[in-house]
């Protein structure tokens, strides 16, 4: 018998089907499961296109076209600031938030005693179990214009930092209240993926007289390469979606021009007001160009030989 | 474990042209060991990592064990209690609420992660295998479903249908499935070696064993990963609870530790009549309390994340 | 049933009494009207009478205008208020509210509870959420179309007005006017909090009753007489001087610790009216007044004087120990928090009534009269008239045994007397912490507690209710005040932050008023026209 994946591209699809069925039993709890907690339930947002309110039940809700869409294809300037916004933390986010685990992970492989790596790795995975309300507040308190530093400062005739409160610097800041939180626990993923390298890999490097780098380069990097490329897809259906409890906690310190962003921007226009239709036309606009970026992302990665979310074939 | 004994595929690297094993250097985990600078420089980089990090945690469990006096003097957080006190500590577990919860958190938590990990992993399995008769479209269906998200009515509605609203499983059936979680572990299993499973495949084995057998045994990490990951999204939900379930009885932790968690820079200028419990600490100590058992569970998972595995071992 | 009752004296107070210090003829005219009876042929609906129960005698007794009723003690010789059980034969009753408390053990190990049951005669099965939770429970339960006997209806759900009257029963036939008398404990709830119960002829909640005084601004009074300053300030300029008074940087001490509450204050010198002003059935909103501009310019000044906490925008401060520990000494909150701070902090506290700018009379802008409202599923008349009665249990008024039973539990399991004061115990802690006070409540009083600070809660608010100044929108429908209200308030919220931290000159406030018009102020305006013209 011939393996599955090499002589099936030429079956019929019923016969693929009788090959596969077993395989097919195997997702058929997972696939229930996805049909009915995350696909009925998202018939829902037909309220998208609807004026509904919850003392109507869904069916009894007037149609509105496409008039909760408003928000978002309105043109007010103050939206495309939002959308400007968005795409900068986006940007930050992939570039500079992104990385950083990895590396994190790099270091952390790199560590002799297993003992030190394994206590650095429980400490610094800790802050992502903080909510935001405390990590802000906690930010302020240290860094802020009347935190630990400044009310020394100010006694001592030193320079004050105004950090938080300047809007030049809210980007910077969110960025690395975003690494404080998450780095520690983005490592633990890579280093599922490090860990899998076949040790004899990097014995058979050391024998073969390479140095740590040349390991790093030719062994532990490929080994990571596939789930990095795939976190980065996936990371592009985000784009649209950045820290929204974060951002409302420390909007008002900067003003609007830096800090308003997508999430914050319909926040008040839907939800607040109780307006679920505009919640759920938002979402459905976010989801398609979360969708159009992630299947696009997975075709350049085929371009670039990587395997992506889902191989060509 | 496998009975295959057949001779180990060779994996295609241009750095292993099958390397006869004579001369060994010092190695640990099969690495060589860097001097003494580059130590240097790891070791404080790392240091200064964890100071960043746990300072405010060090002004956490202060301001948990300070009393109201000294978190007035300190306008707010407690970088180091003079006088530590577990008044705050004391009052969260008065009363057995927050003891019963606890139990209820790490039923729901064992229940959903165990289960989760296991349709995750059927799923990811079935999926893994390119060719595999409509695997694209059921894993571009998982996958939409992360960029896509219903709303909380239609979800509500959902399980009222169900009819299970105050029963525990509105808080595991919801979350048992991730998309993320999906495509993640199916990455990690298609990296297991294509020769292994075809070869266990001509030996007659069924895709069951192949998946207990093979895949899994060389998928520990990315189990424990998935498994830590279930763990704390089950173990910090308290949303759902509070659409789904009516009796405080069968509360989460989570929930009922937001009980005591008032946001009170908002409530004190909205509310005029509403009366909050003013304490820091409380707060503070709620935090402490929810991190303690990821603390403690931890390690266990780590464990098999942390190390490597050795592919060759496995063909046996 | 009432034969206890029949015992008591009311006090009728006429319809407008209350109201006719507002000088707003709207409010009177709520009380009169008589718009068409409801299907099946029951009354006006006029809002309920208030007639204060003289059950128990106050220290210092409401007035009609708004003061709070004072005590400097607990009574000991408790009154039974009723000698029936107010929801037998009930059966199972759902109540769906909010909280703001540890949740409590769950009714098969609360004592408390068990005996709450036993004394109101029926099951009462109270689902509890988190306060910042609520409104989406309630949105679920209300989409469910599944609900509870009774439910807590926040002030910001969405499109409250239809949810009220499409899904919740009419009680005006049951409570309205002098009906009110049957039920003497809701006819004690001022008038004032009525108002936003009141729909298009029907009256379709009870509320939880809030004090008219609204927001105090609380000074450090011990700071301000040990640096020799003026505690009364006269005019804007002796204000400012205050402030500057208090505000050593170097020492880390500053005036005030948010921008917000001290922009309604500089307002209240102002005379900037309570959200809206109507004349002749024209609203003017406070934004497009000059005096309201004027109000965050000046708070523009003080906070370039430095007079501010560095983090005072959009900090995440801890204002109340901020305030405790003086390194603000200025903070303006609900009246509530008074207590508050004087129970957590040891050090004197006390209001500093807005002066007018000039010296003249200012205003003092009131507080929303009520937290939220109770309704009930529709159902028939009697069983209404049951779930109404155990809301009158619930809100029994200070003196009677059911008020203490209700607030501190069973005495000697859950509180002592301990020099005159109801005491909890170790179990009185834990169990009786259900949220009855968000199901039907008495109105707060002053005290009971140390003779000084009851005496100067009182002083303070007989100094600012004769220049209270109410909102006249207050019992009027606009969807759009509700729908937009996310909208309008960052709108302007936003631009007065922008100001204030010099980050925008003043002219923008024109801009963001403009806007706010735009958006939905006009339309707002053209709802609350019109809702007034059809009351009269």
């Amino acid at each position: 018998m011939a393996s599955p994946a090499s002589a099936g591209k030429r079956a019929s699809g019923w016969q693929r089907f009788k090959r596969d069925r077993f395989l097919l039993l195997l997702a058929l709890p997972g696939v229930a499961l996805v049909l009915l907690f995350q696909y009925v339930p998202m018939l829902g947002n037909v309220i998208a296109f609807k004026d509904y309110q919850p003392y109507l039940t869904i069916a009894e809700s007037p149609w509105v076209g496409f008039a909760n869409f408003e928000v978002i294809f309105n043109g007010d300037p103050a939206f495309l600031n939002a959308l400007k916004n968005t795409l900068i933390i986006s940007f930050l986010q992939i570039a500079v938030v992104f990385p950083i685990p990895i590396a994190l992970a790099l270091l952390l492989n790199s560590l002799l005693s297993e003992k030190i790596k394994r206590v650095v790795q429980s400490i610094l995975y800790l802050p992502h179990f903080m909510s935001w309300v405390i990590v802000v507040a906690l930010f302020q308190h240290m860094l802020g214009n009347a935190g630990i530093y400044n009310n020394w400062a100010r006694q001592h005739d030193f320079p004050q930092l105004n950090i938080i409160g300047d809007p030049d610097l809210f980007f910077a800041l969110i960025t690395s209240q975003a690494v404080w939180k998450d780095a520690g626990w983005g490592t633990i993923i890579f280093l599922a993926a490090i860990s899998r390298v076949d040790l004899e890999l990097f014995e058979a490097v050391a024998v073969d007289g390479g140095g740590r780098l040349r390991q790093l380069w030719h062994v532990t990097l490929p080994a990571i390469r596939s789930v990095v490329v795939l976190l980065l897809i996936l990371k592009l259906g985000d784009v649209l979606t950045v820290g929204f409890e974060q951002i409302v906690l420390q909007q008002n310190q900067v003003g609007l021009e830096t800090s308003e962003v997508l999430d914050t921007y319909v926040y008040n226009y839907g939800i607040v007001g109780g307006n679920w239709g505009v919640s759920a036309a938002v979402g459905l606009v976010k989801g398609l160009v979360g969708a159009i970026l992630v299947l696009g992302a997975n075709k350049v990665a085929h371009l670039f030989g990587e395997r992506g979310i889902y191989s060509k074939w | 474990m496998v009975t295959d004994t057949k001779p180990r595929p060779k994996r295609s690297s241009p750095l292993l042209p099958g390397v006869a094993r004579q001369r060994r250097r010092r190695t640990v985990n099969g690495a060589p060991v860097p001097n003494v600078a580059v130590r240097g420089i790891k070791g404080v980089l790392l240091f200064l990592c964890c100071a960043v990090v746990l300072l405010p945690f060090v002004a956490v469990v202060s301001t948990s064990l300070a009393d109201q006096e000294q978190i007035t003097a300190a306008g707010g957080y407690v970088l180091w209690p003079t006088d530590p006190s577990f008044d705050a500590y004391a009052a969260i577990f008065r009363g057995g609420v927050v003891t019963r919860a606890t139990l209820v958190s790490i039923g729901i938590t064992l229940v959903g992660s165990a289960l989760s990990v296991a349709v995750v992993a059927l799923l990811a399995y079935s999926l893994s295998r390119p060719g595999t008769w409509g695997h694209r479209p059921i894993l571009i269906m998982v996958l939409l479903t992360m960029l896509f998200n219903a709303g909380m009515i239609p979800n509500y509605l959902l399980i009222k249908e169900l009819g299970l609203i105050d029963s525990y499983w509105a808080l595991i059936l919801p979350g048992l499935t991730s998309a993320f979680q999906v495509i993640i572990m199916r990455a990690f299993f298609m990296e297991v070696p294509k020769e292994i499973v075809d070869a266990a495949r001509i030996d007659g084995a069924s895709e069951l064993q192949i998946l207990t057998r093979i895949m899994l045994p060389l998928s520990k990490a990315v189990i424990a990963v998935i498994g830590l990951f279930n763990a704390v999204a089950y173990w910090s939900a308290f949303f759902n609870a509070v659409l789904y379930i009516n009796s405080t009885e069968k509360w989460p932790l989570q929930l009922v530790l937001r009980t005591y968690v008032v946001d009170n820079t908002q409530i004190g200028t909205d509310l005029p009549g509403e009366v909050v419990p003013p304490q820091q600490s409380l707060q503070m100590a709620i935090l402490v309390v929810s991190l303690i058992p990821i603390c403690m569970v931890y390690p266990f998972l780590q464990r098999h994340f942390a190390k490597g595995v050795v592919i060759g071992a496995v063909k046996g | 049933m009432h034969n206890s009752l029949s015992r008591r004296r009311f006090l009728t107070i006429a319809g407008g009494t209350a109201v006719a210090a507002a000088g707003a003829g709207l409010l009177s005219a709520c009380g009169s009207s008589s718009t068409p009876s409801t299907p099946d042929g029951a009354g006006s609906a006029a809002l309920p009478d208030y007639v204060p129960s003289e059950l128990v005698r106050p220290d210092l007794p409401p007035t009609a205008e708004g003061v709070m009723a004072g005590y400097y003690q607990y009574p000991r010789q408790l009154v039974d208020a009723f000698d029936s059980k107010p929801g037998e034969g009930l059966g199972d009753v759902s109540i769906l509210t909010n909280m703001f408390n540890p949740v409590p053990p769950a009714l098969g190990s609360n004592q408390f509870w068990q005996e709450l049951n036993n004394r109101v005669g029926a099951n009462l099965g109270i689902t509890m959420t988190p306060s910042a939770d609520y409104l989406n429970k309630l949105s679920t339960t209300v989409a469910s179309g599944d609900l509870p006997d009774i439910m807590l209806i926040s002030a910001r759900l969405a499109r409250r007005a239809d949810v009220l009257t499409r899904l919740c029963a009419d009680l005006s036939e049951l409570i309205g006017g002098s009906n009110a008398a049957n039920f003497p404990f809701l006819a004690n709830i001022p008038r004032d909090s009525w108002l936003s119960t009141a729909y298009g002829g029907g009256i379709y909640a009870i509320p939880i009753s809030r004090a008219i005084v609204g927001t105090i601004m609380f000074a450090r009074t011990d700071l301000i007489a040990q640096r020799g300053l003026n505690p009364a300030p006269g005019s804007y300029a002796e204000f400012v001087a205050l402030a500057q008074g208090l505000t050593d940087a170097r020492n880390n001490r500053w005036a005030f610790g948010s921008a917000k509450q001290v922009i309604a204050y500089v307002g209240n010198m102002l005379r900037v009216p309570n959200v809206w002003r109507e004349e002749g059935g024209k609203f003017t909103s406070e934004m497009e007044t000059p005096e309201r501009r004027e109000a965050v310019a000046r708070v523009a000044e003080m906070y370039r004087a430095g007079l501010f906490h560095p983090d005072a925008i959009g900090g995440r401060l801890q204002l109340r120990d901020l305030l405790g520990n003086g390194t603000i000494a200025l903070n303006a909150e609900g009246y509530a928090a008074w207590d508050i701070l004087a129970d957590t902090h040891k050090v004197q506290f006390g209001g500093i009534p807005a002066p007018g700018y000039d010296g003249g009379t200012p205003v003092h802008r009131s507080g929303t009269p009520s937290f939220a409202l109770t309704a009930f599923r529709k159902t028939d008349k009697a069983r209404l008239e049951k779930l109404l009665r155990i809301c009158d249990w619930l809100a029994a008024p200070l003196g009677t045994s059911e008020y203490m039973f209700r607030k501190f539990g069973v005495e000697g399991r859950h509180w002592n007397w301990q020099d005159g004061v109801p005491v909890r115990t170790d179990a009185g802690n834990v169990e009786v912490k259900l949220p009855l006070e968000y199901v039907s409540d008495s109105p707060h009083i002053l005290g009971p507690t140390d003779r000084a600070r009851v005496d100067a809660q009182r002083a303070y608010q007989e100094k600012v209710i004769p220049n209270l100044l109410r909102n006249p929108s207050e019992g009027l429908v606009s969807e759009t005040s509700v729908a937009k209200s996310g909208e309008l308030t960052k709108i302007i919220d936003t631009v007065e932050l922008d100001i204030v931290s010099g980050r925008k000159p003043i002219s923008a406030w024109d801009e963001a008023v403009a806007q706010w018009k735009t958006a939905g102020g006009d339309q707002i305006r053209a709802e609350y026209e019109a809702a007034l013209a059809e009351q009269k």
